[in-house]
């Protein structure tokens, strides 16, 4: 949303950290256009050379291995995908049960509890209200907008 | 932010609306680090083609006119455009006063009240604040 840590991430770490992200979006065998959105904002926001951006699209195709590819990433790089798989997970508007397991490992690979998901879980609820308040001030509200006000 | 209905605008909307963040991006002739991240996250959340990408990043080297900007939006680009304006204005911790003229120009060329930039920038502390969150869940 606003300026973020994974923007300052060495090149190599920003690219585990979108590479890990392909693996959430192609978990449940489908790509909505709001998971491409939500892949193609992360690659912005990490400032990704648009070869790089070339070859983390082409992983959604071809998806790389996780073990292999956690070998070399750090603590941070590896929470930070842990945050941001949960946000693309999210864009649907529904976490499929595969998309859950995925994160789960990611999160066991960062040494997170479940209770770190859940309170993850929690915090990407708030985003939706945070977006239905900033939809509602140009009055631009969407069906269930006021729903998530009214219980905020 | 997750996707909301941006990427689900027409192509040449979605443009128009690159073009006007473009343009508050350079409107103090400075372009840090933090915006050029939160400009390219939000032309990936447009879905721009490549080409429209290269397009809007020549435009922050010669950026257009507001006028200019303004003129491809539609009702629905424009709103969003104002809203991620405010997020783009705020992304390096201040507005200065060019921008907020700018940011109540867009307003006022959309018909808006402008006490609506004024609750914008509210929600965009909120906005910071919710980031922190998350930061200090991973850091627990």
């Amino acid at each position: 949303m606003l300026p973020d840590i994974l923007e300052t991430l060495p090149a190599s770490e920003k690219r585990s950290v979108l590479a890990v992200l392909t693996l959430v979006c192609a978990a449940d065998g489908e790509l909505v256009r709001e998971e491409m959105a939500a892949l193609e904002s992360k690659m912005g926001q990490a400032l990704l050379h648009p070869e790089v951006r070339r070859e983390v699209r082409q992983m959604l195709r071809q998806p790389p291995d996780f073990e292999m590819l956690i070998l070399d990433m750090d603590e941070t790089s590896l929470r930070l995908a842990v945050r941001d798989a949960i946000l693309i997970a999210a864009a649907d508007g529904e976490y499929h049960l595969d998309e859950m397991k995925m994160i789960k490992k990611i999160a066991n690979a960062a040494g997170l509890q479940s209770k770190a998901i859940e309170e993850l879980l929690s915090w990407v609820e708030e985003l939706w209200t945070i977006q239905a308040k900033g939809r509602s001030l140009v009055g631009l509200s969407i069906p269930g907008d006021e729903k998530l006000l009214d219980s905020s | 932010m997750l996707p909301d209905t941006l990427h689900k605008l027409p192509q040449a909307e979605r443009f128009a609306y690159a073009k006007l963040l473009a343009f508050i991006t350079r409107i103090d002739n400075e372009l840090s680090i933090d915006e050029m991240a939160m400009f390219e996250q939000r032309l990936g959340t447009a879905l721009l083609s490549p080409g429209q990408r290269k397009e809007i990043r020549a435009a922050l080297k010669n950026p257009p006119s507001l006028e200019e900007a303004l003129g491809g939006l539609g009702h629905e680009s424009g709103r969003l455009a104002l809203r991620d304006a405010v997020l783009m204005s705020a992304a390096d911790g201040h507005v200065d006063e060019d921008e907020k003229a700018a940011l109540l120009k867009i307003a006022s060329h959309l018909g808006m009240d402008s006490k609506v930039v004024e609750e914008l920038l509210k929600w965009v502390v909120r906005g910071y604040s919710w980031m922190q969150e998350g930061y200090d869940i991973l850091n627990n």
